[in-house]
């Protein structure tokens, strides 16, 4: 974490120092990584090396084709590939899981806190309907954008544009993670509407009444991510 | 051609590791020396993924150590399953070279 942290911190002062082409290569570069399955301390070690292997070419002029290839999509898909080979189908369900219920935690976390600022006088907790959006949007979406960045990371400039690129140009996965998003929402929200009528959907889930759910779900953060340790301990 | 990309990339393995036996060295060195030595089209975009999958077959070690440029730079260095594989490498490249030497001769 400590050095996920120093390298992080390297990478922002020393990146200056490339020239306004080269920094564009390497900030598509930067969100293409950023956005995989890779681990911290792996994004950043990446990134530091083709930092420094950039700024050596560029102060000898050389082409960066002879360090990225004509490429930069396949030199950053040969690189995930790499560090993925060894990754296990359970390594990376495991993964998902673990990133997707952390996610699904802060986000549920907001809700509660804004639902307490807009109305301080009732508990601490979330309605039925946040609880379903925070579970499609972790467990659907979230990956789909990742998946978007990737594909559009040579494209981002200023927020406005990526805004732009996102409604007009949608990839095919994205689509249909969106289109899933929205079906499992529906399903879920028709299934509960039949079983338990449309007040459901305003019923409150207090924190005090699920915090062994939410302790549950930490523990299994937890769980995961020692299996993640032993498991790249290994490698 | 697509198959002779694959086995010059295969190659490339080899090539590195005995790049990097001769004395410590880093990514863009590594680059530098396959171009110094023909290997320019072959080797571009090529030698990073390689140095990582070499890595994790434990035939390489880094170090990481700060660079006069600023980043961080992975110097690397030979296993001894590295050095096992480079002498296998050299002989079964030996063999191959005398056995296509052979038929082109004719």
């Amino acid at each position: 974490m400590l050095l996920e942290w120093r390298l992080k911190q390297i990478r922002f002062k020393q990146q200056k120092k490339l020239n306004g082409s080269n920094l564009y290569l390497y900030k598509s570069i930067t969100a293409y990584i950023q956005n995989s399955e890779l681990r911290g301390t792996e994004k950043e070690e990446v990134l530091q090396q083709v930092m420094d292997m950039m700024l050596q070419a560029q102060i000898e002029d050389k082409p960066m084709t002879l360090i990225i290839g004509n490429d930069y999509e396949e030199f950053c898909k040969s690189i995930i590939e790499e560090y993925s080979s060894d990754k296990s189908e359970n390594y990376r369900v495991m993964n998902y899981i673990q990133k997707s219920f952390l996610f699904m935690i802060i986000l549920l976390s907001l809700f509660a806190i804004l639902r307490k600022i807009a109305h301080p006088s009732i508990n601490l907790g979330i309605t039925v309907d946040s609880l379903i959006t925070s579970i499609a949007i972790s467990f659907i979406m979230l990956p789909a954008i990742k998946k978007r960045n990737q594909e559009k990371s040579s494209s981002r400039v200023y927020w406005y544009q990526e805004f732009y690129a996102m409604n007009i140009d949608l990839s095919k996965s994205s689509v249909f993670s969106f289109f899933l998003a929205i079906c499992t929402v529906g399903f879920i929200r028709l299934i509960l509407l039949k079983i338990f009528g449309a007040k459901i959907f305003s019923y409150t889930i207090t924190l005090y009444s699920c915090i062994q759910d939410v302790a549950l779900i930490l523990v299994i953060i937890v769980v995961i991510e020692s299996y993640k340790k032993m498991y790249n301990k290994g490698r | 051609m697509a198959n002779s990309t694959q086995i010059l990339k295969g190659l490339l393995e080899g090539c590195i590791l005995k790049i990097v036996s001769s004395h410590e060295t880093y990514g863009y060195k590594i680059c530098e020396r396959l171009t110094v030595y023909g290997f320019q089209e072959i080797s571009e975009g090529s030698v990073y993924p390689i140095l990582i999958r070499l890595e994790k077959k434990k035939l390489l070690y880094s170090k990481m150590i700060n660079s006069p440029l600023g980043p961080m730079r992975k110097y690397y260095y030979l296993t001894e399953e590295g050095i096992n594989e480079l002498k296998n490498f050299v002989s079964s490249w030996n063999k191959i070279k005398k056995n296509i030497d052979n038929v082109l001769e004719g």
